[in-house]
């Protein structure tokens, strides 16, 4: 009877193990399920205002596309209609068909673009190349601005604008020029007519100059060189190995542990779609 | 158990329900109101982009000369489709002046294209890559004022909104924006030229 009573208790046991494992198995099946859940829309890299998923932009560009998105809602936020940010993001797909899976209404309203619905998302969609997809062009270009942008750009300048800059026929085969080219002049656009600025100025031989001395190795130097010392060095303690890996790592991240992200802007749709020429 | 705790057990129990229902309700009509408002917000918008897109073809048409003289079908369509706009009272009204001038726009590019006696000025241009972009933009407040429909239609046939929707009144669903012969007839405008 002793060993009767017995056997339900290890049954229970097991029972109770059985439900546990299920549990563990099905957590770990949903979580995996969630991770590999594919969103429509792409997640924005950590610098948020460059988004070279098609991996066709230079670092030069990547920089400066950062750094003036940066110093653009740095300086406009808390001014009346501020917080302007202006992000780009690059799409490579192997045929122009796909385009027309990515919908710049969606992605500006997912990355929330800009403080006070003030935003302009600039969408570069580059075509590989059937025969030889080494081979990668622009093939075109869509902008979409947020709700309040709406007032200040007009469909007609953002032509204009484009056709100046991106299809413009001095910068054929010189792409970092035009896309350049192409920051400034939404800066001009946003500093001098939203903003009131006198000027935004710039030149584009000081940054062709600047982008033939461009070092993309710098990071890479300033690793070595604190790997170096830290090695060389008799007194490697414990804090100072942990002081220099810190170092690396954020020189390493190209600074990407400063995540930048949206300030709540939403659009409706308002922008234009231009074909590169 | 002595009475008088078995008494203050099911008094606390229910208390405990009569909590749990009145956190249910509030979370519920708060839920249905923010539903319903944003269904009156998505129809504002359309509302809006409607509007901006009627004055922007009253611009349009005066941009051109001789619409009247060589194209009056045509003129007198985008006429009547402005008046229809004008009166629309009712969703139904609105969604039918809404195609309407849709059509009469797209019939109106297409004369002015091809008829040789119909000049535009300069702005016919700038008024024209604006009124694209309109398009675009109502398309998407049709397809938001949808979206919100669809999730509130969905939301209070559930059970239990479905009954706290018909205790605090709520609308029992809402008519999608549906859209009409002709209303997205507008020609693509090719501004790669």
């Amino acid at each position: 009877m002793a060993l009767m009573k017995f056997q339900p208790s290890i049954s229970m046991i097991s029972q109770h193990k059985s439900k546990y494992l299920l549990i563990v198995v099905m957590s770990f099946i949903l979580i995996t399920l969630f991770a590999c859940q594919k969103d429509d829309v792409p997640k924005p890299t950590n610098e948020f205002y460059v988004n070279d998923f098609a991996k066709v932009w230079i670092p030069a560009t990547e920089n400066t596309i950062l750094g003036e998105g940066e110093r653009l809602f740095e300086t406009t936020k808390g001014v009346g209609e501020g917080g302007t940010q202006v992000v780009f993001a690059s799409f490579l797909v192997e045929d122009i068909s796909e385009i027309a899976n990515y919908s710049k209404t969606d992605i500006y309203r997912a990355w929330e673009i800009g403080e006070n619905d003030m935003g302009i998302l600039v969408l570069f969609f580059y075509k590989m190349d059937q025969l030889d997809p080494k081979l990668i062009t622009l093939h075109e270009i869509q902008i979409e601005v947020g709700y309040r942008m709406e007032q200040f750009i007009t469909p007609g300048k953002l032509i204009a604008l484009t056709d100046s800059t991106i299809n413009n026929p001095i910068w054929i085969d010189q792409e970092p020029m035009a896309i350049a080219n192409f920051l400034y002049e939404i800066m001009t656009l946003v500093y001098v007519d939203i903003y009131d600025y006198e000027s935004f100025n710039y030149d584009m031989d000081q940054y062709q100059v600047y982008l033939e001395t461009y070092d993309e190795e710098i990071d890479d130097t300033l690793i070595s060189i604190l790997l170096a010392l830290l090695f060389s060095s008799d007194s490697s303690s414990f804090v100072s190995i942990i002081f220099t890996i810190g170092i690396v790592v954020l020189l390493g991240g190209s600074f990407s542990f400063v995540r930048h992200k949206g300030a709540g802007g939403s659009s409706g749709g308002a922008g234009i779609f231009r074909r590169k020429k | 158990m002595p009475t008088k705790v078995r008494s203050i057990t099911i008094l606390g129990l229910i208390g405990l329900l009569l909590i749990l229902i009145a956190i249910i309700m509030i979370t519920t009509y708060n839920n249905l109101v923010d539903m319903d408002e944003d269904i009156h917000g998505k129809y504002s918008q359309i509302e809006n982009r409607l509007q901006e897109r009627s004055d922007k073809i009253n611009q349009i048409v005066a941009s051109v000369s001789g619409l009247q003289e060589h194209a009056e079908s045509i003129y007198n369509a985008i006429t009547s489709a402005r008046q229809a706009y004008q009166s629309a009272q009712t969703m139904e009204e609105l969604i039918a002046a809404d195609a309407a001038q849709a059509l009469a726009f797209s019939n109106f590019l297409v004369v002015v294209e091809d008829n040789p006696n119909i000049t535009a000025t300069s702005a016919y241009n700038e008024l024209i890559y604006e009124i694209s972009m309109m398009e675009s933009t109502l398309s998407v407040a049709r397809r938001d004022y949808n979206l919100s429909v669809q999730d509130y239609n969905a939301s209070v046939r559930r059970f239990p909104r479905l009954f706290f929707a018909n205790l605090f009144g709520f609308e029992k669903s809402y008519e999608y924006w549906k859209i009409n012969d002709g209303a997205d007839e507008v020609p693509a405008i090719d501004f790669n030229d």
